[in-house]
């Protein structure tokens, strides 16, 4: 390797030689090794890297939980995914889906045993009661010279 | 492990979560810290991050194995939503940057220390999107020369003029700051 390409790696790729490309990092190790001249090169370029390794990344709020979360999905796989959550999560839901079927079977179970036994509803009698007294004489006030 | 990670990917496209969530936890933190370097707003990187792995479960049978690796994949994708987002908004860097800077140092830290971290992040940002995203993806992230330049969609030698440029201006910026 020439000098040339080697201060041409250095201003590409600076001066960790992990980031050398690698078909050249061995060529270029063995310049650096045997030229105190690449030596002194190199020490003049290490300044900027060691400012770049002070250039931190944030930290980030995504997560792979809401990742998964936020994934498109068929509704039926939404639906069960709803209904059982992970261990410990929403433990309500599992509750409510299993005691759908009571509630509906109490809600069937009212309406059906009223026609088995008779009941009637309470409204339909307050109505025909009102519409009896309506038919009944004694509900209006007597004149006394009509009779 | 790359054959793995194939098999891993067909089973994702096939709608195995398990599998998706293996390639997930694999390759986030990598792709989290590439696109919180590369966007100065926190908000606006963790919608990238997020959007770049929907894409991985509803386009992975874009993915060829053969042509690249995952994770230069992914960084592609990174990539390509950072520019959209830049060329969208057609942002002012110096405001955003102000936020960066806010976000990274806490009030308790060293003033020298939050200086270093201004300049940097000031030179960062200042840098054209391509050259950032050469310098980040060869410097921090690890990814090979020919990596970087498939996902910056160029050749090594202009990859190789992109970084030195960007690192020419960075050590100039830098020593101005330093003299003012």
């Amino acid at each position: 390797m020439k000098i040339d390409r080697f201060i041409r790696i250095l201003e590409a790729y600076g001066t960790d030689e992990d980031n050398w490309p690698e078909d050249e990092r061995h060529a270029a190790r063995q310049l650096l090794r045997s030229s105190d001249e690449c030596s002194a090169i190199l020490i003049s370029f290490s300044a900027l890297d060691d400012r770049l390794d002070e250039y931190l990344p944030r930290h980030s709020v995504v997560s792979s939980m809401s990742i998964l979360e936020s994934l498109p999905r068929p509704v039926i796989d939404r639906l069960i995914s709803w209904l059982i959550p992970g261990p410990g999560e929403n433990p309500w839901r599992p509750l409510m889906a299993g005691s759908l079927p009571l509630v509906l079977g109490i809600i069937i179970g009212a309406s059906t045993l009223g026609e088995l036994f008779g009941f009637e509803d309470s409204a339909d009698n307050w109505e025909d009661e009102i519409y009896l007294l309506a038919l009944d004489d004694s509900a209006y006030p007597v004149n006394p010279s009509n009779e | 492990m790359e054959v793995d990670e194939a098999d891993l990917i067909k089973r994702s496209v096939a709608g195995d979560e398990s599998a998706y969530r293996r390639l997930l936890e694999k390759h986030l933190p990598s792709l989290s810290n590439y696109v919180m370097r590369m966007m100065a707003n926190t908000a606006e990187a963790d919608d990238i991050i997020q959007e770049t792995f929907i894409r991985l479960w509803t386009r992975g049978n874009k993915f060829n194995p053969e042509t690249a690796r995952l994770t230069t994949w992914l960084h592609n994708i990174a990539h390509n939503l950072c520019i959209d987002h830049f060329r969208k908004y057609n942002r002012l860097v110096g405001d955003s940057v102000e936020q960066l800077i806010a976000e990274a140092s806490g009030p308790e830290e060293d003033l020298i220390q939050h200086g270093l971290v201004e300049s940097i992040a000031h030179a960062m940002m200042s840098l054209p999107e391509r050259q950032r995203s050469a310098i980040i993806m060869c410097h921090y992230q690890g990814l090979s020369n020919k990596d970087a330049a498939i996902v910056l969609n160029t050749s090594v030698d202009a990859l190789e003029s992109l970084m030195a440029r960007g690192r020419k201006k960075l050590r100039k910026l830098l020593e101005s700051d330093n003299e003012n």
